[in-house]
Formats: structure tokens, C-alpha cells, sequence
């Protein structure tokens, strides 16, 4: 970079001849395979990951077509039963006539099919609000607690924004909760490096 | 030339080869940065493994809000800030020479650099800062007072401040003068 407001080529000239040092090629080796193992890491917890997501869906899926499934079984039993106990009594002789009551013991079946459903879908619309909650117990508790549970919660796909962990530690500061606070601090400079933390903030945790 | 933000956004995406190209490309700048503010060898070692691990770490969630020297010297401003916090300007070494009588000895290339050093190490570590980051990067003013987290007005004091202390310094070996007589001793490589 050049400054307009000064002249002096000669610093910047020299500057740039004493400018020489290398880091040495340990270091470089060290970072260059942190950073090769980090990437080996990610895939692995990306996998392991979508492997979580198919199989919390294929539960989910297959707890839905099992208690469809087991319903419309009982239905069709219990329909039969009484389909045939309807022919018997109401119609010994079985013609186009004769079919009436199936027909509308089938449309009761259909009703009961759909009050099924309904009631299935009530109990998803119940059970995801109680997933969420407990997804946001563990955000909490990923607050206050060590490095490496904020990483794996980071896995988990929740990630607490760096102004929540100012306010936590701003909270711990004030309740002299220190040795919380700097744990949560040291959270909030690896998840968030660049993040500029406040000075006030710093000065209480030195 | 591959730009240092689409090379981040493809190590973030699994590439290591980008990682290496950056790696490559800021290394030298960035290990300066630390080693001309710390005075302890080791603990400059240990902070520039540090920000480059802080950097490892945070590239899957990078977002290219800003250029990635700004983003990457923020960070290492802030592992200085932080391990350093009450950084005092380091001391002077002691095998430099206080004063040269023979301007022959200016030619010495070693010997510049040293003086050059000592100076440097003089200098109050927010002029000192600004001074490396203005030398070491190709940042401008603005962002310079975005790393450093001051006014543009502040950091541009603090650059000319530098300069005009290490002019003075330097002056006093006998090596710096108003006119720049010595400037022609460099060819231009920059």
C-alpha cells in the first residue's frame, strides 16, 4: 500500500529488503495437514450427518405406514365380518340390489380411513414441537458448556449466534461466574474468530 | 491469478489444493505480522499456528462479506489482542549497533536489516501494527482501520506517525536522511 501523504520509497525499499522471514517448514507442514485433516473430519461428520437425517426419516416414514397400515387391516376385518353378517341377514339372495349396504358400509370405512389419518397427523403435529424443544435444550446447554460439545453441536446443525454467547457471557460476568464466562468466551473466538468482541467484555475476563 | 475468497469458499467445499495456494500466497506476510510484534519467537509461532488453525476451522462457515485478508488479519489482530493485551514495545536488540561512524557500513544489507528491526521494535505496537499491516498487505487505509478496529483518521496518524519515527531512528545511524541518499542503494523490486 502507498500512502499519498508521505514520501519515503526509501523505507518501504527497505522495509521490503528486510523483509525475509519465513515460517519455518515444520510449521508449514503442521498447518498444511491440520488443514488437510480438517477437511477428512468434515466428510466424515457430513456423512455421518445425512446418515442421521435418513434414518431419523425412514423411522419417521415407517412408523407412519405401520400405524396406517395396521388400521386399515382391522378396518377391513372388522368390515368384512360385518359385510358378511349384513348379506346373511339382510339379503340371502345376492344381487345388484343387494350391494346397498356395502356400499355404504364401505363409505363408513373410507370416514373411519380418514379419521385415521387425521389422528395420525395430529400425533406428528404433536410430536415435532416436542423434537423442537428438545433441539432447543440442546442449544442451551451448548452454551455453558466445553469447546469440544460446542463443536459437536456445531455438527448437529445449530449454531448459536455470537451475539446470544455475548449476552450469556455479559450474564456470567455479572452472576462472577468467570471461569463460565471465559469457557464461553473461548467458544465464541473459535466459532466466530473475526467477531469483534467488546472491550468491556475483554477487560472484565482479564 | 485466483482470488483469495473464491480459494477459500473451495477449501470450505473439501478442495485442499486451494488451502495450499492461499497457505503459499499469505504465509510469509502473515508469520511477519507476528514475529515483528511479538518479541518471544515461540509465542509468535504458536499464534500464527493458531490463526491459521482459527482460519482451518472457520472455513465451512466463511462467507465472503469481506476481502480475506481483511477477515484473516482480524483475526490474527485479535489472537494478538488477546495473548498480548498489554503488548509493550519489545525490547531492543542488544547486538545492534547504537550508532554507525562508517557510512560504508549502510551498504550491509544485514546490518540495515537489523537497524531496521531495532527501530521497528522502538516503535508503540499501534503504530507498529498499522506500520506492518500497511507494508505487509496490500490493504487500504479503510481496511487497515477495519482490522485494527479504529477511525480511518486514527490509523492514518498512526502510519504517518511510524514513518516519521522510523525516519528518525534510522537518521540516527546514519542511514536515513531527508533527501533519501540512500534510497538508490536498492534496486526496485517491488
Amino acid at each position: 500500500m502507498k500512502d499519498d501523504d508521505t514520501d519515503n520509497n526509501f523505507l518501504d525499499d527497505l522495509y521490503s529488503h528486510s523483509a525475509k522471514e519465513i515460517p519455518p517448514a515444520v510449521l508449514d507442514q503442521t498447518i498444511l495437514k491440520h488443514a488437510l485433516d480438517h477437511v477428512h473430519k468434515d466428510n466424515f461428520f457430513q456423512r455421518l450427518q445425512l446418515q442421521r437425517v435418513f434414518s431419523v426419516s425412514a423411522v419417521l416414514v415407517l412408523s407412519v405406514y405401520i400405524v396406517f397400515d395396521v388400521g386399515e387391516q382391522r378396518i377391513d376385518v372388522e368390515n368384512f365380518v360385518l359385510i358378511e353378517e349384513k348379506i346373511r341377514f339382510e339379503s340371502p339372495a345376492f344381487d345388484e340390489e343387494s350391494t346397498g349396504p356395502i356400499k355404504e358400509q364401505g363409505l363408513k370405512v373410507e370416514k373411519s380411513k380418514v379419521k385415521k389419518m387425521m389422528d395420525s397427523s395430529a400425533y406428528e403435529s404433536t410430536a415435532a414441537p416436542d423434537f423442537l424443544r428438545k433441539s432447543g435444550l440442546r442449544k442451551e446447554k451448548s452454551i455453558a458448556i466445553n469447546s469440544f460439545q460446542s463443536e459437536k453441536v456445531e455438527d448437529k446443525g445449530v449454531i448459536v449466534s455470537a451475539e446470544t454467547m455475548i449476552e450469556e457471557i455479559e450474564k456470567l460476568i455479572a452472576a462472577d461466574k468467570l471461569v463460565d464466562a471465559k469457557k464461553t468466551y473461548q467458544e465464541l473466538s473459535d466459532q466466530y474468530p473475526a467477531y469483534r468482541v467488546p472491550s468491556r467484555i475483554i477487560k472484565a475476563l482479564k | 491469478m485466483i482470488a483469495d475468497e473464491a480459494l477459500m469458499l473451495s477449501y470450505g467445499k473439501g478442495d485442499t489444493e486451494s488451502f495450499d495456494v492461499l497457505y503459499h500466497r499469505h504465509k510469509g506476510a502473515l508469520y511477519r505480522y507476528f514475529v515483528r510484534q511479538v518479541s518471544n519467537q515461540d509465542l509468535a509461532h504458536d499464534l500464527y499456528q493458531e490463526c491459521w488453525s482459527k482460519i482451518i476451522k472457520a472455513s465451512a462457515t466463511y462467507t465472503q462479506q469481506s476481502k480475506w485478508t481483511t477477515w484473516a488479519y482480524r483475526i490474527a489482530h485479535n489472537l494478538v489482542i488477546d495473548h498480548y493485551r498489554m503488548l509493550k514495545p519489545v525490547q531492543a536488540e542488544q547486538d545492534v549497533e547504537t550508532h554507525s561512524q562508517d557510512p560504508g557500513l549502510a551498504h550491509d544489507q544485514d546490518l540495515l536489516t537489523k537497524q531496521l528491526k531495532h527501530c521497528m521494535a522502538n516503535l508503540p505496537a499501534v503504530q507498529l501494527e498499522v506500520f506492518i499491516l500497511s507494508q505487509e498487505t496490500d490493504l487500504t487505509l479503510k481496511m487497515i482501520s477495519d482490522v485494527v478496529d479504529a477511525s480511518y483518521e486514527a490509523v492514518k496518524t498512526r502510519l504517518r506517525y511510524s514513518k516519521a519515527a522510523l525516519q528518525n531512528c534510522l537518521s540516527k545511524f546514519g542511514i536515513y536522511s531527508s533527501n533519501n541518499t540512500a534510497s538508490s542503494e536498492f534496486p526496485d523490486e517491488r
